[in-house]
């Protein structure tokens, strides 16, 4: 990995630390939020490649944390991180943007190749972003 | 043949079982998770240790101390899961209903936190009591403890109290700063109200927007049991 910025989003402090201290080691730049609200404020500042987020928390819950965090940034890749959600908690993240599902507690590997391919596909999006702007610039300019 | 009622009863006495043990599961499934995270990092300590990078001692100590503390943590999820499971062994037996409020409350705590509720029990010194099905009891108790969250505001406080009557035990749940109560909260209220009757007690609502509801369980020191008790179906 080469210093992906995560999120961590879980209520379980004792879980995001350890999480974090783990990640930490294998090279990548990791905050954490014990709320959705703390999340939101998170990523409203920053710049994250990838998100974890549990779908339990008091306050504002996993769905309604992914369905404002879409909003204010629409090409956030959102992985849920959570225990065992229901079958209509995960089709109605799908449906919110949420782009993968694991079930805790998740192995490492597996984890880590979640987190490289969000990056890959934030990276894809940027990149298409940036092509879209420029054809919109030369088509305007009659290039 | 069960009538409309029973069956209606025993839907909602598996939909409180179901509540329940998806919670505490949930609970559980989450200490694994974090033990899964410590045990992981031991192995990350190890691993640097087989490439020379020397072990620290405290570091060790302290996630061994943290496994440990979400092992009794995760005892005590089970306990309370096996209680619960063992509720509906004997249809009808002498209860504290003492027993039966702290572990619904204790087994409500999370609802509360996810609500941001504070959920507090209170109860006497002494013993309080009654005959009939702790399955029942346990379910009036999770129904009005629903209620009260369900109306409560954000930060605010639920209080569930118990007392002994002359009769039998009164059961006594407080919410602060409740909203309206919509169509959703007065079908549940209905639905405790029938639970209740048919343990041959009675049940008061008393709500004022915005200050404070009241939820009031009388019950008899002999509840109903047979036909009027839903864990027998």
């Amino acid at each position: 990995m080469s210093g992906e910025r995560v999120l961590l989003v879980d209520d379980e402090m004792d879980f995001t630390q350890t999480l974090a201290e783990r990640l930490q080691t294998r090279g990548l730049r990791v905050e954490t939020a014990g709320s959705g609200e703390e999340a939101i404020e998170k990523a409203r500042q920053g710049s994250f490649d990838a998100i974890l987020l549990d779908l339990a928390m008091p306050g504002l819950d996993g769905i309604e944390t992914l369905k404002a965090l879409r909003e204010m940034k629409p090409n956030l890749q959102i992985v849920l991180l959570t225990g065992q959600a229901t079958v209509r908690q995960s089709v109605e993240a799908m449906k919110f943007g949420a782009v993968d599902l694991l079930e805790k507690p998740a192995e490492i590997q597996k984890l880590l190749e979640k987190i490289e391919e969000a990056s890959a596909r934030k990276a894809l999006l940027l990149e298409k972003q940036t092509e879209d702007q420029l054809a919109d610039i030369m088509r305007k300019k009659g290039w | 043949m069960k009538s409309l009622p029973e069956k209606m009863a025993c839907k909602k006495g598996l939909d409180f079982f179901g509540a329940v043990t998806a919670s505490l599961s949930h609970e559980i499934n989450n200490v694994l998770a974090i033990i899964n995270e410590l045990s992981g990092l031991m192995d990350d300590h190890i691993c640097a240790a087989g490439q020379g990078r020397p072990l620290d001692p405290a570091k060790l100590k302290n996630t061994v101390e943290r496994i440990a503390k979400q092992v009794d943590r995760g005892k005590n999820y089970v306990l309370r899961l096996n209680r619960f499971a063992h509720c509906v062994d004997q249809p009808t037996k002498a209860l504290d209903a003492r027993d039966i409020l702290e572990q619904i409350t204790t087994i409500c705590q999370r609802f509360a936190t996810l609500k941001k509720v504070q959920l507090q029990s209170i109860v006497g010194q002494q013993p309080v009591e009654i005959v009939g099905s702790p399955f029942d009891l346990e379910h009036v108790i999770y129904r009005c403890t629903e209620i009260a969250l369900g109306v409560s505001a954000v930060d605010s406080m639920v209080v569930a109290k118990l007392e002994k009557t002359g009769t039998g035990a009164r059961i006594i749940l407080t919410a602060r700063d409740p909203g309206q109560v919509n169509q959703e909260v007065s079908a549940k209220l209905s639905l405790v109200s029938r639970l209740v009757e048919r343990l041959g007690g009675t049940f008061e609502s008393v709500t004022d927007p915005g200050a404070e509801m009241r939820l009031v369980v009388d019950l008899p020191r002999s509840m109903l049991n047979g036909q009027g008790s839903e864990s027998d179906v």
